[in-house]
């Protein structure tokens, strides 16, 4: 079954704030993403409904949550979407079962009993059933806080920053659990991260956010790889943004340099000075000039070890601004190359991304 | 020495009973508020604890007696509260209410916001989360306030005074009792009774610390 659409038009001021924020998305794991301060969460909580924009729409599948327009504007409790905040926010002087059991209705006692009972199995819970939240660790927290979400059978899981809370080593783990909830539970996830790996990993579509304003939102390998704008592009990690002018069909000068273009931009798209983006994994490093296309002399001015891959900062000579490499540990010291090594550098033709 | 001491107990309660139900309302539906509307209600419950008892005692005695609008419907309704006790339970619970009121806003407001968001998001209607989230993560602070409260109208002398009068075995209460006894020149009596105030008062306001005490370490 194919996962409700969430159609979001919102036009939100709080304090100082100013959030417009425009997105369509269907899949079964929905990423808003962007840095600290761009509206994400309270983007969320406007689709929970637990701000009100003051203009805009709200729709998920058939139903409209919001419209201001025609003054609808339904309560969180009639919305239907499961949330879970930050730090969970687990009801502390309640047991994990009746946690569980808040969202259903008191009346119907056996049936909010199985439904509990189930809950508490399938999320690995039923030991701690009569324990206290606090009793509790991170990651057992945000399974509970998950339970109690699914608990009335939610339309859409509405999670803030689900993995931030926890430890490194938790984090690996819950994301791969994370990625089986909209099967297992037959439930959508619209999920807010700040941490572009995690987007990456359990998100298919991604909406970009950055200071309350809408940079882009589509597939995540389409904003990954052809992002709209610079800035977009730097917030995906796309952090190499270069000034070229347009030689001929296929090729573009960087300062001295030819650079040859694969696919060639859309004819409609051309001007006569683009700005490309080139993401750091993309540009390889070399310590002789193969012969390939796209081969330039480069040296190397940093090296920052992030652990499994380093980032390099290199300039080619003459040119500006110098460009960030990402290359895996391994590689690296097969290349035996340190900072103030002269080595080479080949740009993939494919991965030339210029902005339309 | 007993009958004061009865009579204040059974003000004391009632008028702390009192304050409870209407502090308690009144503090959430203040919880949270800004604004300059929501500053006066504060300000007018708040009022009891800055004006002098004799103040409030009069404005108690104008509005309730026979000869006021108020004073009449109440007394048709066979409802007596000038120079009686029932006029020192409203006197107390007025004096009371305050302090209910900002212990239990204080406390209610403590309750993380997103607990609530949570509860609403699970559909449950918000008198129900009131009962369920905010008033048992907040009891303490709510119960440290009735305590203040039932400590305050024990020692409630002026507004009682002006409105309940001292009248021995129906309106005269222990603080009034000791103003008699000091009037009469029986300081033993005054002693007495002084002692046992002060000791009961005590006791209330250390049971109060040690409720507050347990808020700050959960």
């Amino acid at each position: 079954m194919k996962p409700h659409k969430l159609a979001v038009t919102i036009n939100l001021m709080i304090e100082n704030f100013h959030l417009q924020a425009n997105f369509q998305a269907q899949d079964e794991i929905i990423a808003i993403f962007g840095p600290s301060g761009a509206g994400k969460s309270t983007t969320l909580r406007a689709i929970a409904g637990l701000i009100t924009p003051q203009q805009g729409i709200i729709r998920l599948g058939q139903r409209t949550l919001f419209d201001a327009q025609k003054n609808i504007n339904l309560p969180p409790q009639k919305r239907n979407l499961g949330y879970v905040p930050q730090n969970y926010a687990l009801f502390p002087h309640l047991s994990i079962a009746e946690n569980i059991a808040y969202g259903l209705l008191p009346h119907l006692r056996h049936a909010r009993h199985q439904r509990t009972r189930e809950l508490l199995e399938l999320m690995q819970l039923a030991d701690f059933a009569q324990r206290r939240p606090g009793e509790l660790s991170g990651g057992q927290q945000q399974r509970v806080a998950l339970a109690r979400a699914l608990a009335p059978n939610p339309a859409m899981l509405l999670m803030d920053e689900p993995l931030a809370a926890l430890e490194e080593s938790l984090r690996q783990k819950l994301r791969a659990e994370l990625r089986t909830i909209p099967q297992r539970f037959n439930v959508p996830i619209l999920l807010v991260t700040h941490n572009l790996s995690e987007a990456n990993s359990l998100a298919s579509q991604l909406v970009i956010l950055d200071q309350g304003k809408m940079c882009q939102a589509g597939p995540k390998d389409e904003i990954m790889q052809r992002p709209t704008s610079p800035a977009t592009a730097r917030i995906v990690g796309m952090n190499n943004i270069l000034p070229m002018r347009n030689l001929d069909i296929k090729t573009l000068q960087w300062g001295t340099y030819n650079l040859e273009v694969i696919p060639a931009p859309p004819t409609g798209q051309r001007n006569a000075a683009p700005l490309v983006g080139i993401r750091p994994e993309a540009i390889r490093l070399l310590k002789a000039d193969s012969g390939q296309a796209n081969t330039l002399p480069a040296r190397i001015l940093d090296d920052e070890d992030f652990g499994p891959e380093h980032r390099l900062s290199v300039r080619v000579p003459g040119q500006k601004p110098d460009l960030e490499i990402r290359i895996s540990t391994p590689k690296l010291a097969r290349l035996g190359l340190q900072p103030g090594d002269e080595a080479f550098i080949q740009i993939d033709p494919t991965s030339i991304h210029t902005f339309p | 020495m007993t009958i004061p001491l009865l009579l204040s107990l059974r003000v004391a309660a009632l008028s702390a009973l009192l304050a409870a139900i209407g502090g308690i309302t009144l503090a959430s539906l203040l919880a949270h508020k800004q604004g300059l509307f929501w500053h006066l209600i504060d300000g007018i419950i708040n009022l009891p604890l800055v004006l002098p008892p004799t103040v409030l005692g009069y404005y108690l005695l104008i509005t309730l007696s026979q000869r006021s609008p108020l004073g009449s419907w109440l007394g048709s309704l066979g409802i007596h509260l000038t120079f009686t006790w029932g006029g020192a339970v409203v006197a107390a619970s007025i004096v009371a209410l305050p302090l209910v009121t900002q212990s239990a806003r204080a406390a209610i407001e403590s309750v993380p916001s997103e607990l609530l968001d949570v509860a609403r998001t699970l559909g449950r209607a918000p008198l129900a989360i009131f009962l369920t989230i905010t008033l048992p993560l907040a009891w303490r602070g709510v119960l440290a306030g009735i305590v203040l409260a039932f400590a305050r109208a024990l020692g409630e002398f002026g507004a009682t005074l002006m409105i309940a009068g001292n009248i021995p075995g129906q309106t005269q209460t222990l603080p009034i009792a000791i103003y008699d006894a000091v009037q009469a020149g029986e300081s033993a009596r005054a002693n007495q009774l002084s002692l046992l105030l002060t000791s009961a008062a005590i006791v209330l306001l250390v049971s109060i610390r040690m409720l507050t005490n347990r808020i700050s370490r959960t």
